[in-house]
């Protein structure tokens, strides 16, 4: 079995996952040695790795909040572009605490 | 199409339009850092060749392409009337309170300062119930973020920076964000009403993409909009910001 075909397996069995979005990513994955690494690793451990650590954003902490796509997903772009994955991470965990919290704010221009 | 179209060589660029810039690549928000506001000739006839420089300036930024890939979902976007007319305000209120020149005479104090100054501007307008930005040492390439709990950050390099641009921007875009997230909670009001804030809910949940596309982020209505309105204030500051000489 490829690199590409074992990664795309693990996802789809932790996860929901379209078959083609799996190996989409897992082509990606395999193309890039760290998040090739971290990819082993979680599959192996089952448990993400704590390295890389890109502005305090490890593939563990990653892993407490997101799917092990969109952790892998994070760990490639934090190797091309950290500032857009800080973004992007950042915006992701302020709409988990958004939809959590069913306090509903009068609006300030009513 | 900007004065700076596919010029990415600093030489190439200075010896086009006559000043000196250089190139920040790598970042979430690639810019030309130019220099037309700080290196004026000061010999020129009047204040008119003045402002004609600020608005050669102020419009490169505006609609000058940075090759970020964001230049083709920019082009396209409008601001609603109220944001545009928001961001055009904050840009002049800026310049009155602090010129371009404070913060290229500024030490790194000053200029945390003038950031936390901009502050002041932004949250009644966009972000009333917001904490001043925290500055902090980012990954090279990152020029901010928001937290998810509406905290921002930018990157402490940028006081560095012989222009304020990239740290008026930067803190515009996120501020930007924290009054969309706003919307999104409810606790503040789209001008285009349930439409606008449907759209950046539907945005938001890109976020949640196993793997987002490529171009996704910059496409992403959330950092357009963002993104759009950073640019128009600054733009509006560099226009409006008279030199203490002058």
């Amino acid at each position: 079995m490829s690199k590409i075909d074992e990664i795309a397996q693990a996802l789809t069995k932790a996860q929901e996952i379209e078959p083609t979005e799996a190996e989409r990513l897992a082509t990606d994955v395999a193309r890039n040695r760290v998040a090739l690494v971290v990819a082993e690793y979680w599959m192996s451990s089952k448990d993400f790795p704590v390295e890389p650590d890109v502005g305090g954003l490890t593939p563990l902490a990653l892993s407490k909040n997101f799917r092990p796509s969109q952790v892998l997903s994070m760990v490639l772009w934090l190797q091309t572009d950290p500032g857009k994955a800080l973004e992007w991470v950042h915006g992701a965990l302020a709409r988990k605490a958004r939809l959590k919290s069913n306090t509903s704010h009068p609006s300030k221009n009513d | 199409m900007g004065a700076l179209d596919k010029l990415k060589d600093t030489d190439e660029v200075a010896d086009t339009l006559g000043y000196q810039g250089r190139w920040l690549e790598g970042s979430s928000r690639d810019l030309f850092v130019g220099m037309l506001h700080q290196d004026t000739p000061t010999d020129l006839p009047g204040s008119d060749s003045r402002q004609d420089l600020r608005d050669a300036r102020a419009d490169e930024v505006l609609h000058g392409e940075r090759h970020d890939g964001r230049d083709a979902a920019l082009r396209d976007f409008k601001l609603d009337p109220v944001s545009d007319a928001s961001a055009r305000k904050i840009g002049r209120d800026l310049a009155e309170s602090v010129p371009v020149s404070a913060w290229r005479d500024g030490d790194f104090l000053t200029r945390r300062s003038i950031c936390d100054e901009a502050h002041s501007l932004f949250a009644p307008e966009m972000a009333p119930d917001s904490s001043p930005p925290y500055h902090e040492i980012l990954p090279a390439s990152s020029l901010g973020y928001t937290d998810q709990f509406n905290n921002v950050h930018y990157n402490s390099e940028m006081l560095t920076d012989e222009t304020p641009q990239r740290a008026i921007e930067t803190l515009a875009h996120e501020y930007r964000h924290v009054w969309q997230r706003d919307v999104m909670s409810g606790a503040a009001a789209h001008p285009d009403g349930i439409e606008g804030k449907l759209k950046l809910e539907a945005a938001d949940e890109e976020y949640d993409a196993d793997l987002p596309h490529a171009g996704a982020y910059e496409a992403n209505l959330l950092e357009v909009d963002s993104e759009k309105f950073a640019r128009l204030l600054y733009s509006e500051y560099i226009r409006n910001s008279k030199d203490d000489d002058e």
